[in-house]
């Protein structure tokens, strides 16, 4: 039944990575996504892989579940191997036949392009597989708070996100149930060509759309009896706070970073100029 | 021959699930044409669920539904006649409205069976006058009409169909008792017009005893009982132990039998006063 | 003692406007007084569209009267500067469950007006810990409110006005939308809340049942009171209440009509112990 299904892609459980404060996740997430192209050679991408391996197993997310989130971009990592691998020069050549030439350059560039797409991937999913939607929307608020200084309305659009979040359920609900009254009065939405089903589809737009700007207004209204302002002096009621844990992984991630960079200068780079 | 029938049908959803709650089990029941059957039965007793069988919106894992002696699922063809064999009017039709105008509305059923512009014509202006909406509301957009409008216009468009069987899932939920009242004489009086059957889901057992000839009590995924409203009505106990609340005149003769005056039951306000003013008005 | 007034209507009259700036039929008020005073449970009956919602925004300034003057707690409600203040003083709770909750997490919800108010962190999780033991919901506390039934969401709404610590909530047929089963715990719930916290309830509804329950009943059509009195005094009127679109509950029907024909019933019967216990009266007489 599609109104079971949960938001976002969070896996209940209590591991490290749960337990870390949303905030630094963000921000672990994104120092890594920098180093991953920091990577020049074997060893510093060898130190990658078995981050991202680490990463996983302390997360305790089932690899099924890893894999999953891996799927959807499979298409675009063979795509840009393939390109790699054909049109990237330089190295010694390994395939010189007719038209088709590859060289060392292109097999490498295209298995670290692959490598770095996938790890990329794996390590934003455990982001979001190990922090709930609304502890996520709470860390970005949060972090986006200096922007204010620039009077960019961040806790108006941190409430969008919330609301976004909390009606798409309702939403999903809603579009079921009104596919089926339209069913039950012999609406096709299985058949015909491309232009049909476009057009099947406005018996259930136009109502989910009509029902969505009620839905709206008298939300408007309730949050209004409930003294929302939209302006400052507003609390909240979970307070976000660093501990000991956050800084030690903070401090694990430093010393993944100066690895590479370690591993990159005392190696070379694999890449042939 | 019953115009419905549901032959061991059995649904379970996903298992472990909150929507397992919505499963039925061997669900066997016979509906005679002509009828009108309130089903009763608290959120969760599965009776949303079967009525979605009956149109073919839902599929059986097991069992089978035949309407008008036809296996609605024996192909592609049957499945699809099922739909307007048996027109199935959710809860709070009024939000799936849709149309420019309420005409257009309510013959978007009509067209969807490929029928012709004059036939189709005749069924809107007929379905209209059904349900009592005034023809000039016809050319009104649907989202200009009143909230009892609105709920008329959009039953006339499952009744421009022309089912053999009409269901309604509570089509009086959220109105006041004068729009309450309004439904329930529409649908009293379009059984007694065209003699089709129609399956009334209802939480109100006050307004399933108002109109109905049978009663269907849905708990945990079966059948409980079935039968006359007499039948069913009588057994105030069983239906309070499965949360299910009796009128209240029901419980007025039910007082007034534990001290010891028996005067049957009764669960119309109408037939309450009969009785108890044949009992002792006389001699006033 | 004088009872403390804490919603006042001073000949309030309020009409809807449409976009030609002509007023809409519906919903109008007219000429409006009433006093509720504090710690009242009071029920607003009437038919859809007689005017009982647009009174239900009126009293906590979603609308401002056209003329006339709407007082909460001793401040006007078209004073911009008070609105919060009033919105303080009276919650309010909507007919759509699923329109009203704001937050994917049931204790986020009921943590959004206190958090509006700019209460402490620690002060907010004591009032949302309490208010959801008042409604019975605290075990529930970490589920995402899709999950929940109609009358839980309408719970976890009360549960929100709770925590604000208004003194006075309004809730809008409350129970329309909902099951026989979701609307008995809603009304459990507002009768603890009148009850035992003391806080002046206004229920609009057209359930003659659930009206039975309150303090007083105001009856109105077309934007006027045409009945205000205890229950019992209201409901005697079953034509009036019957012309005017409305039930009155079964008991007290039945007891009218055998009034009607002649039976020695009395006539202001509100239940079915009451209507029971009349009937085996006269019965047993004879």
């Amino acid at each position: 039944m599609i109104k079971d299904i949960t938001i976002g892609q969070y896996f209940n459980g209590n591991s490290l990575l749960h337990r870390l404060d949303a905030r630094m996740k963000i921000i672990l997430t994104v120092i890594f996504i920098v180093s991953i192209f920091l990577c020049q050679n074997f060893w510093s991408l060898g130190l990658m892989l078995l981050f991202t391996l680490v990463t996983v197993t302390i997360s305790r997310v089932p690899l099924k579940m890893v894999f999953k989130s891996i799927k959807p971009i499979a298409i675009i990592v063979v795509f840009t191997s393939l390109l790699n691998i054909f049109y990237i020069k330089g190295g010694t050549p390994v395939v010189d036949w007719k038209f088709i030439h590859i060289t060392s350059n292109g097999l490498f560039t295209a298995l670290f392009m692959a490598l770095r797409i996938i790890c990329l991937v794996v390590v934003s999913s455990m982001l979001t597989y190990t922090t709930t939607p609304t502890m996520l929307t709470d860390a970005i608020e949060k972090l986006l708070s200096p922007l204010k200084v620039f009077k960019v309305p961040v806790s108006t659009l941190a409430m969008m996100m919330t609301l976004a979040l909390r009606f798409i359920p309702t939403l999903v609900d809603e579009i079921d149930r009104i596919t089926n009254a339209q069913k039950a009065r012999g609406a096709n939405l299985d058949d015909g060509n491309f232009m049909q089903r476009i057009k099947a589809l406005v018996p259930i737009i136009v109502p989910l759309f009509v029902s969505s700007i009620r839905r709206a207004i008298e939300l408007a209204d309730a949050m209004d009896c409930r003294c929302y302002t939209g302006g400052p002096g507003r609390t909240r009621m979970k307070q976000m706070k660093f501990c000991l844990r956050d800084f030690a992984t903070l401090f694990v991630m430093v010393l993944f970073v100066a690895g590479i960079v370690v591993l990159n200068m005392y190696f070379g780079a694999v890449l042939v100029k | 021959m019953p115009i419905l029938s549901a032959n061991g049908v059995t649904h379970l959803y996903n298992k472990g699930t909150p929507s397992q709650s919505k499963a039925i089990y061997d669900i066997n029941v016979d509906i005679e044409e002509g009828e009108l059957v309130g089903i009763i039965g608290h959120t969760g007793s599965g009776k949303s669920t079967l009525v979605q069988h009956f149109n073919g919106l839902l599929k059986p894992e097991n069992g089978q539904i035949i309407v008008d002696g036809k296996d609605i699922w024996k192909d592609k063809k049957s499945t699809r006649e099922a739909r307007f064999k048996v027109g199935l009017c959710f809860q709070y039709p009024e939000y799936q409205l849709f149309e420019e105008t309420v005409y257009k509305d309510i013959s978007f059923g009509p067209k969807n069976m490929g029928l012709k512009e004059e036939e189709i014509h005749k069924r809107v202006l007929l379905a209209a006058e059904y349900v009592g909406l005034k023809k000039e509301l016809l050319e009104k957009s649907p989202f200009d009409l009143s909230g009892g409008e609105k709920r008329r216009a959009a039953i006339a468009g499952v009744i421009a169909m022309q089912p053999k069987v009409l269901i309604l899932d509570e089509p009086t939920a959220g109105l006041d008792p004068k729009g309450r009242d309004r439904i329930l004489e529409m649908i009293k009086s379009y059984r007694e017009r065209t003699g089709s059957t129609v399956l009334l889901v209802s939480h109100s057992m006050e307004d399933v005893a108002k109109i109905a000839t049978k009663v269907l009590v849905m708990n945990k995924g079966q059948v409980e009982m079935y039968g006359t409203v007499d039948e069913v009505y009588s057994h105030s106990v069983e239906l309070r132990n499965i949360g299910l609340n009796v009128p209240q005149v029901s419980k007025v003769f039910e007082i007034l039998k534990s001290n010891g005056m028996n005067l049957g039951s009764a669960y119309t306000v109408e037939k309450a006063a009969e009785i108890i003013l044949s009992k002792g008005g006389a001699s006033v | 003692m004088e009872d403390k007034v804490i919603i006042k209507f001073d000949n309030v009259s309020f009409a809807y406007k449409a976009d030609e700036g002509e007023t809409v039929a519906t919903g109008v008020v007219d000429g409006f007084s009433l006093n509720v005073p504090e710690g009242q449970f009071l029920a607003i009956l009437g038919h859809n569209g007689c005017g009982k919602s647009t009174v239900a925004k009126l009293m906590n300034g979603i609308l401002v009267p056209d003329s006339g003057t709407v007082t909460v707690d001793g401040m006007d409600t078209s004073d911009d500067e008070k609105v919060i203040d009033v919105r303080k003083t009276v919650g309010m709770v909507f007919q759509n469950p699923d329109n009203q909750i704001v937050a994917t997490i049931v204790e986020d919800d009921v943590a959004f007006g206190p958090e509006n108010l700019g209460v402490a962190p620690e002060e907010i999780r004591k009032r949302v810990d309490d208010a959801l033991k008042a409604v019975g919901m605290y075990e529930f506390r970490g589920r995402e409110p899709h999950r929940l039934s109609g009358g839980q969401k309408q719970r976890v709404a009360i549960a929100g006005v709770i925590a604000m610590n208004t003194k006075c909530v309004v809730m809008d047929e409350p129970t329309a939308m909902l099951d026989p089963q979701g609307r008995q715990e809603v009304m459990d719930t507002i009768r603890m809340l009148n009850k035992e916290r003391g806080i002046t309830v206004i229920l609009i509804t057209h359930y003659m049942d659930e009206a039975v329950k309150a303090d007083r009943v105001v009856v109105m059509d077309k934007g006027e009171i045409v009945l205000d009195n205890e229950p019992r005094k209201v409901f005697k009127n079953v034509e009036k209440l019957k012309n005017l679109g409305l039930d009155v509950p079964q008991a007290t029907e039945l007891a009218y009509r055998l009034k009607q024909a002649g039976f020695p019933i009395a006539d202001d019967i509100l239940d079915e112990k009451e209507c029971a216990a009349a009937i085996l009266k006269v019965l047993e007489v004879k």
